[in-house]
Protein backbone atom coordinates (compact mmCIF):
# COMPACT_ATOMS: atom_id res chain seq x y z
CA UNK A 1 0.00 0.00 0.00
CA UNK A 2 1.32 3.29 -1.25
CA UNK A 3 0.82 6.55 0.87
CA UNK A 4 2.20 9.81 -0.35
CA UNK A 5 1.88 12.79 1.82
CA UNK A 6 4.31 15.43 2.91
CA UNK A 7 3.06 15.41 6.57
CA UNK A 8 5.24 12.94 8.70
CA UNK A 9 3.05 12.32 11.24
CA UNK A 10 0.31 11.74 8.95
CA UNK A 11 2.60 9.24 7.23
CA UNK A 12 3.39 7.53 10.52
CA UNK A 13 -0.60 7.30 11.63
CA UNK A 14 -1.75 6.03 8.29
CA UNK A 15 1.06 3.13 8.07
CA UNK A 16 0.35 2.25 11.75
CA UNK A 17 -3.87 2.24 10.93
CA UNK A 18 -2.37 -0.17 7.91
CA UNK A 19 -0.25 -2.03 9.44
CA UNK A 20 -2.55 -2.81 11.78
CA UNK A 21 -5.19 -4.00 9.56
CA UNK A 22 -2.74 -6.38 7.99
CA UNK A 23 -1.20 -4.45 4.92
CA UNK A 24 2.24 -3.49 4.22
CA UNK A 25 2.55 0.52 4.11
CA UNK A 26 5.01 1.83 1.61
CA UNK A 27 5.61 5.48 2.42
CA UNK A 28 6.10 8.44 0.45
CA UNK A 29 6.96 12.04 0.99
CA UNK A 30 5.86 13.72 -1.80
CA UNK A 31 4.60 12.97 -4.91
CA UNK A 32 7.55 12.52 -7.30
CA UNK A 33 8.61 10.15 -4.57
CA UNK A 34 5.46 8.28 -4.91
CA UNK A 35 5.49 7.81 -8.34
CA UNK A 36 8.94 6.30 -8.29
CA UNK A 37 8.27 3.72 -5.65
CA UNK A 38 4.81 2.95 -7.54
CA UNK A 39 7.33 1.72 -10.55
CA UNK A 40 9.89 -0.26 -8.25
CA UNK A 41 6.94 -1.52 -6.08
CA UNK A 42 4.15 -1.93 -7.78
CA UNK A 43 1.81 -1.88 -4.84
CA UNK A 44 -1.88 -2.64 -4.79
CA UNK A 45 -3.41 0.67 -3.78
CA UNK A 46 -2.73 4.26 -3.74
CA UNK A 47 -3.46 6.47 -1.23
CA UNK A 48 -2.60 10.12 -1.87
CA UNK A 49 -2.79 13.53 -0.06
CA UNK A 50 -4.39 16.34 -2.09
CA UNK A 51 -2.37 18.73 -0.79
CA UNK A 52 1.30 18.16 -1.14
CA UNK A 53 4.18 21.14 -2.65
CA UNK A 54 5.26 20.96 -5.95
CA UNK A 55 3.57 17.90 -7.03
CA UNK A 56 0.35 17.59 -5.64
CA UNK A 57 -2.09 14.48 -5.16
CA UNK A 58 -4.33 15.25 -7.79
CA UNK A 59 -1.24 16.22 -10.38
CA UNK A 60 0.20 12.59 -8.83
CA UNK A 61 -3.16 10.98 -10.02
CA UNK A 62 -3.22 11.94 -13.22
CA UNK A 63 0.31 10.92 -13.76
CA UNK A 64 -0.34 7.48 -12.34
CA UNK A 65 -3.75 7.50 -14.31
CA UNK A 66 -1.57 8.27 -17.31
CA UNK A 67 0.42 4.71 -17.32
CA UNK A 68 -1.28 2.00 -18.94
CA UNK A 69 -0.42 -0.66 -16.50
CA UNK A 70 -2.03 1.59 -12.73
CA UNK A 71 -5.11 2.34 -15.17
CA UNK A 72 -7.09 0.13 -12.81
CA UNK A 73 -5.00 0.81 -8.95
CA UNK A 74 -7.30 2.05 -6.66
CA UNK A 75 -6.42 5.79 -5.59
CA UNK A 76 -7.68 7.41 -2.57
CA UNK A 77 -7.26 10.97 -1.98
CA UNK A 78 -6.98 12.31 1.59
CA UNK A 79 -7.63 16.23 2.02
CA UNK A 80 -8.38 18.71 4.21
CA UNK A 81 -11.09 20.19 2.46
CA UNK A 82 -14.80 18.56 2.27
CA UNK A 83 -15.91 21.00 -0.76
CA UNK A 84 -17.62 19.40 -3.83
CA UNK A 85 -15.37 21.31 -6.34
CA UNK A 86 -12.32 19.15 -4.77
CA UNK A 87 -13.79 15.75 -4.95
CA UNK A 88 -15.01 16.43 -8.10
CA UNK A 89 -11.94 17.16 -9.49
CA UNK A 90 -10.39 14.41 -7.68
CA UNK A 91 -12.63 12.33 -9.54
CA UNK A 92 -11.83 14.07 -13.21
CA UNK A 93 -8.35 13.00 -12.32
CA UNK A 94 -9.06 9.42 -11.91
CA UNK A 95 -9.51 9.02 -8.02
CA UNK A 96 -11.78 6.36 -6.73
CA UNK A 97 -12.47 6.99 -3.33
CA UNK A 98 -11.93 10.34 -1.45
CA UNK A 99 -11.05 10.55 2.20
CA UNK A 100 -11.62 14.27 4.60
CA UNK A 101 -9.38 14.48 7.33
CA UNK A 102 -9.74 14.47 10.17
CA UNK A 103 -11.01 10.71 9.89
CA UNK A 104 -11.27 7.28 12.11
CA UNK A 105 -8.92 4.43 11.67
CA UNK A 106 -11.97 2.59 11.30
CA UNK A 107 -13.01 4.53 8.39
CA UNK A 108 -9.95 4.24 6.37
CA UNK A 109 -9.88 0.51 6.71
CA UNK A 110 -13.46 0.50 5.74
CA UNK A 111 -12.58 2.56 2.75
CA UNK A 112 -9.50 0.39 1.43
CA UNK A 113 -11.99 -2.43 1.89
CA UNK A 114 -14.41 -1.06 -0.02
CA UNK A 115 -12.31 -0.64 -3.16
CA UNK A 116 -10.84 -3.82 -2.93
CA UNK A 117 -14.01 -5.74 -2.99
CA UNK A 118 -15.01 -3.91 -6.01
CA UNK B 1 6.48 7.17 -41.90
CA UNK B 2 10.72 7.37 -42.25
CA UNK B 3 12.58 8.00 -38.81
CA UNK B 4 15.72 6.62 -38.35
CA UNK B 5 16.34 4.22 -35.62
CA UNK B 6 18.76 6.63 -34.04
CA UNK B 7 15.94 8.97 -33.39
CA UNK B 8 13.94 5.45 -32.34
CA UNK B 9 16.86 4.98 -29.81
CA UNK B 10 17.18 8.24 -29.36
CA UNK B 11 13.74 9.04 -27.83
CA UNK B 12 13.04 5.40 -26.34
CA UNK B 13 10.22 2.76 -26.95
CA UNK B 14 6.49 3.70 -27.63
CA UNK B 15 4.45 3.63 -24.79
CA UNK B 16 7.29 5.39 -22.87
CA UNK B 17 6.55 8.93 -21.85
CA UNK B 18 10.17 10.78 -22.31
CA UNK B 19 10.57 14.72 -22.92
CA UNK B 20 11.72 14.22 -26.42
CA UNK B 21 8.79 12.00 -27.11
CA UNK B 22 6.25 14.18 -26.03
CA UNK B 23 7.66 17.21 -28.16
CA UNK B 24 7.97 14.46 -31.54
CA UNK B 25 4.62 12.73 -30.92
CA UNK B 26 1.51 13.79 -30.04
CA UNK B 27 0.65 12.20 -26.50
CA UNK B 28 -2.64 11.16 -27.29
CA UNK B 29 -2.86 9.46 -30.39
CA UNK B 30 0.65 8.78 -30.23
CA UNK B 31 0.53 10.61 -34.24
CA UNK B 32 3.78 12.31 -35.03
CA UNK B 33 3.92 15.85 -34.61
CA UNK B 34 4.50 18.40 -38.37
CA UNK B 35 7.99 19.12 -37.67
CA UNK B 36 9.21 15.19 -37.44
CA UNK B 37 7.65 14.51 -40.77
CA UNK B 38 8.22 17.43 -42.64
CA UNK B 39 11.47 16.53 -44.51
CA UNK B 40 9.64 13.39 -45.70
CA UNK B 41 6.72 15.08 -46.84
CA UNK B 42 8.84 17.74 -48.76
CA UNK B 43 10.49 14.32 -50.55
CA UNK B 44 6.71 13.32 -51.38
CA UNK B 45 5.81 16.55 -52.26
CA UNK B 46 8.55 16.85 -55.01
CA UNK B 47 8.32 13.18 -56.12
CA UNK B 48 4.74 13.36 -57.17
CA UNK B 49 4.30 17.07 -57.60
CA UNK B 50 0.98 17.80 -55.71
CA UNK B 51 -0.21 16.06 -52.55
CA UNK B 52 -3.67 16.78 -50.59
CA UNK B 53 -4.81 18.35 -47.36
CA UNK B 54 -7.60 17.52 -45.37
CA UNK B 55 -8.43 19.71 -41.90
CA UNK B 56 -10.78 17.56 -40.25
CA UNK B 57 -12.19 20.55 -37.55
CA UNK B 58 -14.06 18.88 -34.81
CA UNK B 59 -16.65 21.15 -32.93
CA UNK B 60 -18.72 20.52 -29.85
CA UNK B 61 -16.42 17.58 -28.16
CA UNK B 62 -15.62 19.75 -24.91
CA UNK B 63 -18.01 18.85 -23.36
CA UNK B 64 -17.14 15.22 -23.41
CA UNK B 65 -14.35 15.69 -20.84
CA UNK B 66 -16.01 18.36 -18.62
CA UNK B 67 -18.56 15.42 -18.29
CA UNK B 68 -16.88 12.06 -18.57
CA UNK B 69 -13.71 13.00 -17.38
CA UNK B 70 -10.01 13.55 -20.16
CA UNK B 71 -10.06 9.40 -20.59
CA UNK B 72 -12.99 9.66 -22.50
CA UNK B 73 -11.92 12.31 -24.99
CA UNK B 74 -8.93 10.79 -25.41
CA UNK B 75 -10.54 7.66 -26.09
CA UNK B 76 -12.83 9.21 -28.94
CA UNK B 77 -9.94 11.60 -30.16
CA UNK B 78 -7.77 7.76 -31.23
CA UNK B 79 -11.23 6.14 -32.32
CA UNK B 80 -11.85 9.21 -34.78
CA UNK B 81 -7.90 9.03 -35.85
CA UNK B 82 -7.94 5.09 -36.46
CA UNK B 83 -11.44 5.82 -38.13
CA UNK B 84 -9.76 8.35 -40.64
CA UNK B 85 -7.39 5.75 -41.63
CA UNK B 86 -9.73 3.49 -42.86
CA UNK B 87 -12.08 6.00 -44.84
CA UNK B 88 -9.30 7.25 -46.57
CA UNK B 89 -8.35 3.52 -47.33
CA UNK B 90 -11.63 3.36 -49.58
CA UNK B 91 -10.41 5.98 -52.09
CA UNK B 92 -7.15 3.98 -53.67
CA UNK B 93 -5.06 5.10 -55.00
CA UNK B 94 -4.94 8.00 -52.45
CA UNK B 95 -3.03 6.71 -49.20
CA UNK B 96 -2.58 8.87 -46.25
CA UNK B 97 0.28 9.91 -45.74
CA UNK B 98 -0.05 10.96 -42.10
CA UNK B 99 -2.51 12.55 -39.76
CA UNK B 100 -1.68 15.41 -37.34
CA UNK B 101 -3.70 15.99 -34.35
CA UNK B 102 -3.83 20.05 -33.48
CA UNK B 103 -5.08 22.39 -31.18
CA UNK B 104 -6.60 19.85 -29.32
CA UNK B 105 -9.61 18.40 -31.16
CA UNK B 106 -8.96 18.70 -34.82
CA UNK B 107 -6.61 16.55 -37.28
CA UNK B 108 -4.79 17.31 -40.04
CA UNK B 109 -4.66 14.72 -42.75
CA UNK B 110 -1.83 14.62 -45.73
CA UNK B 111 -2.61 12.85 -48.79
CA UNK B 112 -0.66 11.07 -51.16
CA UNK B 113 -0.52 8.69 -54.02
CA UNK B 114 0.65 4.94 -53.83
CA UNK B 115 0.43 4.85 -57.70
CA UNK B 116 3.24 8.10 -58.94
CA UNK B 117 1.75 7.14 -62.35
CA UNK B 118 -1.78 8.43 -61.09
CA UNK B 119 -0.79 12.27 -59.04
CA UNK B 120 -3.38 13.31 -56.51
CA UNK B 121 -5.97 15.87 -58.06
CA UNK B 122 -8.05 18.00 -56.67
CA UNK B 123 -11.64 16.53 -56.71
CA UNK B 124 -10.49 13.24 -55.25
CA UNK B 125 -9.00 15.29 -52.71
CA UNK B 126 -12.35 16.94 -51.79
CA UNK B 127 -14.58 13.56 -52.44
CA UNK B 128 -12.44 12.41 -49.76
CA UNK B 129 -12.72 15.64 -47.44
CA UNK B 130 -16.71 15.47 -48.03
CA UNK B 131 -17.12 11.64 -47.51
CA UNK B 132 -15.44 12.15 -44.32
CA UNK B 133 -17.03 14.64 -42.82
CA UNK B 134 -20.55 12.96 -43.53
CA UNK B 135 -18.98 9.56 -42.29
CA UNK B 136 -17.83 11.09 -38.92
CA UNK B 137 -20.57 13.44 -38.31
CA UNK B 138 -22.77 9.71 -38.29
CA UNK B 139 -19.58 7.86 -36.95
CA UNK B 140 -20.10 10.87 -33.92
CA UNK B 141 -23.79 9.84 -33.42
CA UNK B 142 -22.90 6.07 -32.62
CA UNK B 143 -20.54 7.63 -29.99
CA UNK B 144 -21.39 10.79 -28.26
CA UNK B 145 -23.66 10.64 -25.46
CA UNK B 146 -27.25 11.72 -27.00
CA UNK B 147 -27.33 14.48 -24.50
CA UNK B 148 -23.83 15.89 -26.17
CA UNK B 149 -24.72 14.93 -29.78
CA UNK B 150 -26.53 18.06 -30.90
CA UNK B 151 -23.70 20.15 -30.18
CA UNK B 152 -20.65 17.59 -31.64
CA UNK B 153 -19.86 17.74 -35.67
CA UNK B 154 -17.36 17.97 -37.52
CA UNK B 155 -15.96 20.07 -40.79
CA UNK B 156 -13.58 19.41 -43.11
CA UNK B 157 -12.06 21.26 -45.72
CA UNK B 158 -9.82 20.82 -48.56
CA UNK B 159 -6.34 21.71 -50.28
CA UNK B 160 -4.37 20.70 -52.76
CA UNK B 161 -0.58 21.47 -52.46
CA UNK B 162 1.34 21.82 -55.75
CA UNK B 163 5.14 21.42 -55.32
CA UNK B 164 7.16 24.48 -56.51
CA UNK B 165 10.86 25.00 -56.05
CA UNK B 166 10.34 28.84 -55.89
CA UNK B 167 8.46 28.59 -52.20
CA UNK B 168 9.77 27.42 -49.17
CA UNK B 169 8.21 23.85 -48.79
CA UNK B 170 6.87 25.22 -45.24
CA UNK B 171 5.44 28.06 -46.32
CA UNK B 172 3.41 26.37 -49.16
CA UNK B 173 2.20 23.69 -46.28
CA UNK B 174 1.20 26.31 -44.05
CA UNK B 175 -0.76 27.99 -47.01
CA UNK B 176 -2.26 25.12 -48.25
CA UNK B 177 -3.44 24.09 -44.63
CA UNK B 178 -4.49 27.70 -43.79
CA UNK B 179 -7.03 27.26 -47.05
CA UNK B 180 -8.19 23.91 -45.86
CA UNK B 181 -8.39 25.17 -42.53
CA UNK B 182 -10.58 28.59 -43.55
CA UNK B 183 -13.16 26.21 -46.24
CA UNK B 184 -13.81 24.25 -43.26
CA UNK B 185 -14.77 27.03 -40.60
CA UNK B 186 -16.73 28.89 -43.42
CA UNK B 187 -19.12 25.17 -43.89
CA UNK B 188 -19.28 25.60 -39.89
CA UNK B 189 -20.63 29.55 -40.20
CA UNK B 190 -23.29 28.22 -43.18
CA UNK B 191 -24.40 25.44 -40.84
CA UNK B 192 -24.81 27.80 -37.70
CA UNK B 193 -27.02 30.29 -40.35
CA UNK B 194 -28.87 27.44 -41.49
CA UNK B 195 -30.04 26.24 -37.04
CA UNK B 196 -30.24 29.56 -36.52
CA UNK B 197 -33.00 30.13 -39.44
CA UNK B 198 -34.66 27.41 -37.95
CA UNK B 199 -34.48 28.34 -34.54
CA UNK B 200 -36.73 31.88 -35.67
CA UNK B 201 -38.91 29.65 -37.95
CA UNK B 202 -39.78 27.69 -34.76
CA UNK B 203 -39.95 30.95 -32.16
CA UNK B 204 -42.55 32.84 -34.58
CA UNK B 205 -44.86 29.77 -35.16
CA UNK B 206 -44.69 28.70 -31.81
CA UNK B 207 -43.20 24.99 -32.18
CA UNK B 208 -42.40 24.79 -28.85
CA UNK B 209 -43.60 21.49 -26.55
CA UNK B 210 -44.06 21.98 -22.68
CA UNK B 211 -43.53 18.49 -20.94
CA UNK B 212 -43.81 17.62 -17.45
CA UNK B 213 -41.14 15.39 -15.56
CA UNK B 214 -42.70 14.11 -12.00
CA UNK B 215 -40.94 14.48 -8.69
CA UNK B 216 -41.07 11.70 -6.88
CA UNK B 217 -40.28 10.21 -3.14
CA UNK B 218 -37.50 7.89 -2.87
CA UNK B 219 -39.32 6.02 0.04
CA UNK B 220 -42.24 5.87 -1.80
CA UNK B 221 -42.05 5.96 -5.34
CA UNK B 222 -45.94 6.87 -5.97
CA UNK B 223 -45.74 9.85 -4.01
CA UNK B 224 -45.48 12.95 -6.64
CA UNK B 225 -43.99 16.29 -5.11
CA UNK B 226 -44.34 17.80 -8.05
CA UNK B 227 -43.35 18.24 -11.69
CA UNK B 228 -40.10 20.09 -13.39
CA UNK B 229 -41.67 22.30 -16.73
CA UNK B 230 -39.67 21.00 -19.96
CA UNK B 231 -39.71 23.22 -23.24
CA UNK B 232 -38.37 21.48 -26.23
CA UNK B 233 -38.67 22.01 -29.50
CA UNK B 234 -39.79 20.10 -32.46
CA UNK B 235 -39.47 16.56 -32.30
CA UNK B 236 -36.86 14.86 -34.65
CA UNK B 237 -35.09 18.08 -34.48
CA UNK B 238 -31.70 18.93 -32.84
CA UNK B 239 -34.09 21.55 -30.88
CA UNK B 240 -35.10 18.74 -28.86
CA UNK B 241 -31.85 19.21 -26.58
CA UNK B 242 -33.28 22.01 -24.65
CA UNK B 243 -29.76 23.00 -23.75
CA UNK B 244 -28.66 23.08 -27.63
CA UNK B 245 -32.09 25.31 -28.23
CA UNK B 246 -31.59 27.85 -25.49
CA UNK B 247 -27.34 28.15 -26.51
CA UNK B 248 -28.61 28.74 -29.87
CA UNK B 249 -31.01 31.70 -28.76
CA UNK B 250 -28.67 32.93 -26.23
CA UNK B 251 -26.15 33.33 -29.00
CA UNK B 252 -28.44 34.70 -31.57
CA UNK B 253 -30.25 37.32 -29.48
CA UNK B 254 -33.12 35.50 -29.45
CA UNK B 255 -33.00 33.96 -26.11
CA UNK B 256 -35.91 36.20 -24.63
CA UNK B 257 -38.38 35.66 -27.55
CA UNK B 258 -38.42 31.78 -26.98
CA UNK B 259 -38.43 32.50 -23.06
CA UNK B 260 -41.78 33.89 -23.49
CA UNK B 261 -42.96 31.62 -25.64
CA UNK B 262 -42.44 28.94 -23.47
CA UNK B 263 -43.79 30.64 -20.57
CA UNK B 264 -46.62 31.71 -22.18
CA UNK B 265 -47.24 28.45 -23.23
CA UNK B 266 -46.40 26.99 -19.93
CA UNK B 267 -48.67 29.19 -18.21
CA UNK B 268 -51.68 28.34 -20.55
CA UNK B 269 -51.33 24.79 -19.63
CA UNK B 270 -51.03 25.76 -15.82
CA UNK B 271 -54.15 28.08 -15.89
CA UNK B 272 -56.54 24.97 -16.83
CA UNK B 273 -54.78 22.64 -14.97
CA UNK B 274 -56.37 21.31 -11.40
CA UNK B 275 -52.92 20.31 -10.44
CA UNK B 276 -52.10 21.58 -6.80
CA UNK B 277 -48.37 20.06 -6.75
CA UNK B 278 -45.59 22.31 -6.76
CA UNK B 279 -44.13 23.75 -10.43
CA UNK B 280 -40.17 23.60 -11.42
CA UNK B 281 -39.98 26.29 -13.53
CA UNK B 282 -36.57 27.00 -15.22
CA UNK B 283 -34.91 30.53 -14.81
CA UNK B 284 -32.71 31.81 -17.31
CA UNK B 285 -29.47 32.76 -15.68
CA UNK B 286 -29.60 36.23 -17.38
CA UNK B 287 -32.71 37.09 -16.25
CA UNK B 288 -31.56 37.98 -12.89
CA UNK B 289 -29.34 40.52 -13.93
CA UNK B 290 -31.97 42.18 -16.40
CA UNK B 291 -35.61 41.61 -16.84
CA UNK B 292 -36.63 40.20 -13.75
CA UNK B 293 -39.60 41.75 -13.33
CA UNK B 294 -41.23 41.83 -16.45
CA UNK B 295 -40.23 37.87 -16.44
CA UNK B 296 -42.09 36.97 -12.85
CA UNK B 297 -45.00 38.75 -13.77
CA UNK B 298 -45.70 36.18 -16.23
CA UNK B 299 -46.42 34.29 -13.27
CA UNK B 300 -48.69 36.96 -11.41
CA UNK B 301 -51.81 35.55 -12.18
CA UNK B 302 -54.38 35.64 -10.17
CA UNK B 303 -55.22 32.10 -10.95
CA UNK B 304 -51.62 30.76 -10.45
CA UNK B 305 -50.73 29.85 -6.46
CA UNK B 306 -47.25 31.25 -6.11
CA UNK B 307 -46.28 28.68 -3.35
CA UNK B 308 -46.41 26.17 -5.97
CA UNK B 309 -44.01 27.77 -8.11
CA UNK B 310 -40.40 27.03 -7.71
CA UNK B 311 -37.86 28.75 -9.66
CA UNK B 312 -34.94 26.79 -10.36
CA UNK B 313 -31.64 28.47 -11.45
CA UNK B 314 -28.77 26.57 -12.20
CA UNK B 315 -25.48 26.74 -9.46
CA UNK B 316 -23.55 28.21 -12.41
CA UNK B 317 -24.78 31.82 -11.19
CA UNK B 318 -23.45 31.09 -8.19
CA UNK B 319 -20.19 31.77 -9.39
CA UNK B 320 -21.46 35.19 -11.10
CA UNK B 321 -21.95 38.27 -9.33
CA UNK B 322 -22.77 37.25 -5.83
CA UNK B 323 -24.54 40.59 -4.98
CA UNK B 324 -26.91 40.98 -7.99
CA UNK B 325 -27.93 37.08 -7.54
CA UNK B 326 -28.39 37.77 -4.33
CA UNK B 327 -30.64 40.63 -4.46
CA UNK B 328 -32.51 38.72 -7.37
CA UNK B 329 -32.85 35.98 -5.06
CA UNK B 330 -34.51 38.07 -2.39
CA UNK B 331 -36.88 39.85 -4.35
CA UNK B 332 -38.19 36.45 -5.97
CA UNK B 333 -38.99 34.97 -2.30
CA UNK B 334 -40.51 38.63 -1.54
CA UNK B 335 -42.83 37.89 -4.21
CA UNK B 336 -43.61 34.36 -2.85
CA UNK B 337 -41.93 32.22 -5.11
CA UNK B 338 -39.38 29.36 -4.07
CA UNK B 339 -36.02 28.61 -5.35
CA UNK B 340 -34.01 25.81 -6.38
CA UNK B 341 -30.24 25.31 -7.29
CA UNK B 342 -30.08 23.12 -10.38
CA UNK B 343 -27.57 20.95 -11.80
CA UNK B 344 -25.71 21.10 -8.54
CA UNK B 345 -22.82 19.01 -8.50
CA UNK B 346 -21.73 19.44 -12.18
CA UNK B 347 -18.02 20.98 -11.03
CA UNK B 348 -18.64 25.08 -11.10
CA UNK B 349 -19.69 25.90 -7.50
CA UNK B 350 -18.47 25.58 -4.06
CA UNK B 351 -20.35 24.02 -1.60
CA UNK B 352 -19.79 27.46 0.20
CA UNK B 353 -22.04 29.07 -2.67
CA UNK B 354 -24.54 26.98 -2.87
CA UNK B 355 -25.15 27.28 0.87
CA UNK B 356 -25.09 30.91 0.40
CA UNK B 357 -27.85 31.08 -2.18
CA UNK B 358 -29.83 29.26 0.72
CA UNK B 359 -32.10 27.78 -1.61
CA UNK B 360 -35.52 25.65 -0.72
CA UNK B 361 -34.42 22.76 -3.04
CA UNK B 362 -30.99 21.33 -4.00
CA UNK B 363 -31.14 19.23 -7.37
CA UNK B 364 -28.22 17.00 -7.42
CA UNK B 365 -26.75 17.05 -11.21
CA UNK B 366 -27.62 14.02 -13.28
CA UNK B 367 -23.69 14.06 -14.08
CA UNK B 368 -23.64 13.69 -10.26
CA UNK B 369 -26.28 10.90 -10.24
CA UNK B 370 -25.51 8.61 -12.89
CA UNK B 371 -23.54 5.81 -12.17
CA UNK B 372 -23.83 6.44 -8.13
CA UNK B 373 -23.87 3.07 -7.62
CA UNK B 374 -20.24 2.30 -8.79
CA UNK B 375 -18.55 5.33 -7.87
CA UNK B 376 -17.70 6.26 -4.00
CA UNK B 377 -16.60 9.81 -5.14
CA UNK B 378 -20.14 10.45 -6.05
CA UNK B 379 -21.55 9.12 -2.88
CA UNK B 380 -19.29 10.49 -1.02
CA UNK B 381 -20.49 14.29 -2.89
CA UNK B 382 -24.39 13.33 -2.25
CA UNK B 383 -23.33 12.33 1.69
CA UNK B 384 -22.00 16.42 1.50
CA UNK B 385 -24.74 17.77 -0.18
CA UNK B 386 -26.99 15.98 2.27
CA UNK B 387 -25.36 17.24 5.53
CA UNK B 388 -25.32 20.89 4.09
CA UNK B 389 -28.85 20.38 3.10
CA UNK B 390 -30.15 19.75 6.20
CA UNK B 391 -28.24 22.65 7.88
CA UNK B 392 -30.86 24.87 6.18
CA UNK B 393 -33.59 22.47 5.32
CA UNK B 394 -33.35 22.07 2.15
CA UNK B 395 -34.58 19.84 0.75
CA UNK B 396 -32.84 17.30 -1.72
CA UNK B 397 -33.99 16.27 -5.46
CA UNK B 398 -32.12 13.62 -7.71
CA UNK B 399 -32.13 14.41 -11.25
CA UNK B 400 -31.49 11.86 -14.05
CA UNK B 401 -32.45 8.58 -12.55
CA UNK B 402 -32.55 5.80 -15.27
CA UNK B 403 -30.75 2.72 -13.51
CA UNK B 404 -32.27 0.77 -10.82
CA UNK B 405 -28.85 0.14 -8.68
CA UNK B 406 -28.47 4.00 -8.68
CA UNK B 407 -31.76 4.38 -7.48
CA UNK B 408 -31.44 1.76 -4.94
CA UNK B 409 -27.65 4.07 -3.53
CA UNK B 410 -30.04 7.63 -3.84
CA UNK B 411 -32.17 5.46 -0.93
CA UNK B 412 -29.63 4.00 0.76
CA UNK B 413 -27.87 7.88 1.06
CA UNK B 414 -31.53 9.30 1.93
CA UNK B 415 -31.86 11.74 -0.98
CA UNK B 416 -35.89 12.47 -0.47
CA UNK B 417 -37.02 13.22 -3.99
CA UNK B 418 -35.95 12.27 -7.22
CA UNK B 419 -36.65 12.26 -10.85
CA UNK B 420 -36.35 10.62 -14.00
CA UNK B 421 -36.63 8.13 -17.00
CA UNK B 422 -36.54 5.29 -14.42
CA UNK B 423 -38.92 6.96 -12.21
CA UNK B 424 -41.49 8.53 -14.69
CA UNK B 425 -41.12 9.87 -17.91
CA UNK B 426 -41.74 13.52 -19.07
CA UNK B 427 -45.44 13.57 -20.08
CA UNK B 428 -47.30 16.41 -22.50
CA UNK B 429 -50.20 16.40 -19.62
CA UNK B 430 -49.98 17.34 -16.22
CA UNK B 431 -51.65 14.70 -14.05
CA UNK B 432 -51.95 14.70 -10.18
Amino acid sequence: MLIVDDDQALLEMVSECLASAGYLPLQAANGLDGLKKLDSNAPDMAILDINMPELDGLQTCRLIRAKEKFRSLPILMLTGRGDIKDMIEARKMGADDYLVKPFEPSVLIEKIERLFQR
Amino acid sequence: MKHSSYLESLIGPSGDVSPLRSILFDGVTGLPTLPLVIESLKDVASEQNRIGIIFVDTTGLEPLEQEHGWESLDALLNQVRVFLDSVVARFAPLKLFSIHRVSGDDFILVLSSSDSSIPVSNSQVAEVSSNLQDLLNDYLCLKMPASLLPFARVFSGHALLEYSTNLRFERLLSRSINKAFQIAVSQQLRARETHVHELHEIVNSDRIRTLFQPIVSLENLADVLGHEALSRGPEGTLFETAEFMFTLAAQSGILHRLENVCQLQLLSILQKSSSSKLIFVNLEPSFLEQDLYQRLALFQHEDLDRQNLVLEITERIAITDYEIVAKSLEAIRKLGFRIAVDDVGSGYASLQSIAYLKPDFIKISEKMVQGISKDFIKQEIVKTLRDMGGRFSATLIAEGIEDEKDLHTLQELKVQFGQGFLLKRPDERLLG
